[in-house]
């Protein structure tokens, strides 16, 4: 069957095929400690991905001109540049990437299914079946999510699903110079970013972090996470992110107390006074 | 302020180097976290008239149900609204997808954990209970042509009862659907849902006054009982509005300043004027034609007005990167992974 011709094409998102077998998860460890800002993840993954140029802006801020993740910039380097009590200063960089949550609100939203997890446990897009309603967009705590003009679907970070099919790392993992970027098996990874931490800890880095190598309060733990050393909101992180499904409840309790109890008065106001009976 | 008088060394505050002013947690101060929403106007229309359909057809099935022959007017009436309503929705719908020609993916699958999902469905289950409902008043009243005598043998109150749950429905959804984003404006109250539905009710009964008022031939506006129901629905909706807000806290701060401010400000006058005029003509028995219309007018305005705030001022709170840090901050329940809560 030839899926780009009508009506042919009208039908082939709606097919369902068997999923394959589940693999080891993966994901991504980002060291910002290691990272020296030279962009290479985001040159590497916009060619890898044959994503567009987004256009030559000047921020005015820092030397950073990509400022945030996009539909079409799936790596995005964030430069702080942070003046120091004692004087001097110093730079922070930080390789910000889609999180592939373990519990991904976007794909909780999406409402045709696009949005899946794939057998490696990334959060994938597929773009045959994404119609462009724009949910995940709102519903991603990070700002992940963008809606390309070019086509109108959601883009994001695949994690290099096509290459690590292929059983290679994602181009962006394969291009740092500094091993600040880490792939590999979630497990693995885990276990290499508290080590990392504990040796950061013994020589005195005691304001390192991982974000979001465990559960929080409110939000699952992320399969591609951070070593950090500034508060979240430096690198332009929620601190605290939220799960937006998690008061789904009592939302359409609300909703539907509301629906019950006015339902209810106008029953009564149609059925009508004595006077108009009479 | 002279250089001296700046605070120096302290965590968080300015920090003068050189001519430079480096504030040290917030590089990213003009960078909103979240990503923009991608809907407009269409949606805005589209939770409007939703709103109407919904509302319409379930106090038309409520008259039919509950008020007999005598309010078989405002029972057909009302169904009719409600699908003249309901045309516009698929369009609008469709319109602001990024890929129309796959508005129907949304209906591959059955996925309750998405309320756009679950809005699609009700959606369409909607459409045909109201379709259905109109062919089968139309049957009864002797007006249908060919499918007549089918339709007459499909007991009127079946599809009409049938349909309340979905039309309910389409009127709530929509507010749910917002609250389960990360757009503070939208998701830190439970009550928008609960909001969208009153309005629902309210515009509902509004239009559907309206065309029965617009098409009787007398001089008279509606009955008293349903004046007392127009105010009862505008007053819970007011007051349902200033729950959502309050819930809100500061993240509501995108509606209560600037353009949107300004908009729902004039949603509530409008609200106030229809809860007004209703409450004055639910002290006689019928109320003049003209000041009815006039209210149904407001009531409607007002909803439709409430819906473009409330969506527009999701790209203003989106774009609030201060609000969005408040919202997802740490606190003594969420403490998040901050660098005071150190891992491993």
């Amino acid at each position: 069957m030839n899926d780009g011709t009508f009506p042919a094409n009208l039908l082939a998102g709606m097919r369902r095929v068997d999923p394959p077998p589940a693999e080891e998860p993966t994901g991504f460890f980002t060291d910002s400690t290691l990272c020296i800002g030279c962009k290479a993840c985001e040159v590497a993954c916009k060619q890898w991905n044959a994503l567009p140029a987004d256009g030559m802006k000047w921020t005015g801020q820092s030397y950073d001109n990509t400022s945030h993740l996009s539909a079409t910039t799936w790596r995005h380097v964030s430069f702080t540049e942070q003046a120091l009590p004692e004087g001097g200063v110093r730079w922070l960089f930080n390789s910000d990437v889609c999180k592939h949550c373990t519990a991904a609100p976007c794909q909780e939203a999406c409402p045709t299914g696009a949005l899946i997890r794939n057998e490696f446990d990334s959060v994938y897009v597929q773009q045959d079946v994404c119609n462009g309603c724009g949910y995940c967009v709102s519903a991603c705590p990070f700002g992940v999510l963008g809606r390309s003009a070019a086509d109108g679907a959601a883009h994001k970070c695949t994690l290099c699903y096509d290459r690590q099919k292929d059983g290679i790392e994602p181009a962006c993992a394969k291009a740092c110079p500094t091993a600040s970027i880490q792939f590999g098996p979630v497990s693995q990874l885990r276990e290499r970013a508290r080590q990392r931490l504990d040796e950061l800890h013994r020589r005195g880095e005691r304001d390192a972090y991982l974000y979001g190598a465990d559960d929080s309060d409110q939000y699952k733990r992320l399969n591609a996470f951070f070593l950090l050393t500034e508060e979240p909101a430096a690198y332009n992180l929620p601190p605290a992110p939220l799960r937006p499904s998690s008061a789904m409840g009592r939302r359409y309790l609300w909703s539907a107390a509301v629906a019950v109890g006015l339902g209810a008065l106008g029953m009564v106001a149609m059925r009508g006074s004595r006077e108009e009976q009479e | 302020m002279s250089r001296r008088e700046l605070p120096l060394h302290e965590p968080g505050r300015s920090l003068v180097i050189g001519a430079a002013v480096a504030r040290p947690r917030d590089a990213y101060r003009n960078v909103p976290i979240l990503a923009r929403p991608t809907w407009g106007h269409l949606i805005s229309a589209y939770f409007f008239f939703g709103g109407v359909s919904s509302g319409a057809f379930t106090l038309g099935s409520l008259a039919m149900v509950g008020g007999g022959a005598r309010r078989r007017p405002l029972s057909r009436a009302a169904h009719v609204v409600s699908l003249i309503a309901l045309l516009p929705c698929p369009p609008l719908l469709i319109a602001d997808l990024g890929k129309p020609a796959r508005f129907h993916h949304m209906l591959r699958i059955f996925k309750p954990s998405s309320p756009m999902n679950l809005g699609a469905w009700t959606l369409t289950a909607h459409g045909g209970f109201s379709a259905m409902t109109v062919l089968v008043d139309l049957a009864h009243a002797d007006k249908l042509p060919i499918l007549g005598p089918l339709g007459r043998r499909v007991p009127e109150s079946l599809l009409a009862v049938g349909g309340i749950p979905t039309a309910l429905a389409l009127g709530g959804y929509t507010g749910v659907l917002l609250g389960a984003t990360s757009v503070p404006v939208w998701s830190t109250s439970p009550l928008l849902g609960a909001l969208f539905m009153a309005s629902s009710l309210s515009t509902g009964l509004a239009a559907a006054n309206l065309a029965v008022t617009l098409s009787g031939p007398g001089k008279e506006g509606a009955k008293r009982p349903l004046s007392a129901l127009g105010f009862t629905f505008a007053a819970v909706e007011l007051a349902l509005l200033l729950g959502y807000l309050l819930t809100s806290g500061e993240a509501a701060k995108p509606l209560l300043q600037g353009r949107h401010g300004r908009l729902l400000g004039e949603a509530a006058a409008a609200l106030g004027i229809s809860a007004a005029l209703d409450a004055i003509h639910s002290r006689r028995p019928v109320a003049p034609r003209s000041t009815s219309v006039q209210t149904a007018v407001a009531t409607l305005v007002g909803g439709a007005l409430l819906r473009v705030a409330v969506v527009g001022a999701g790209d203003a709170s989106a774009g609030d990167r201060e609000g969005t840090l408040k919202a997802m901050g740490s606190s003594r329940g969420n403490r998040g992974w901050g660098a005071g809560n150190q891992i491993g």
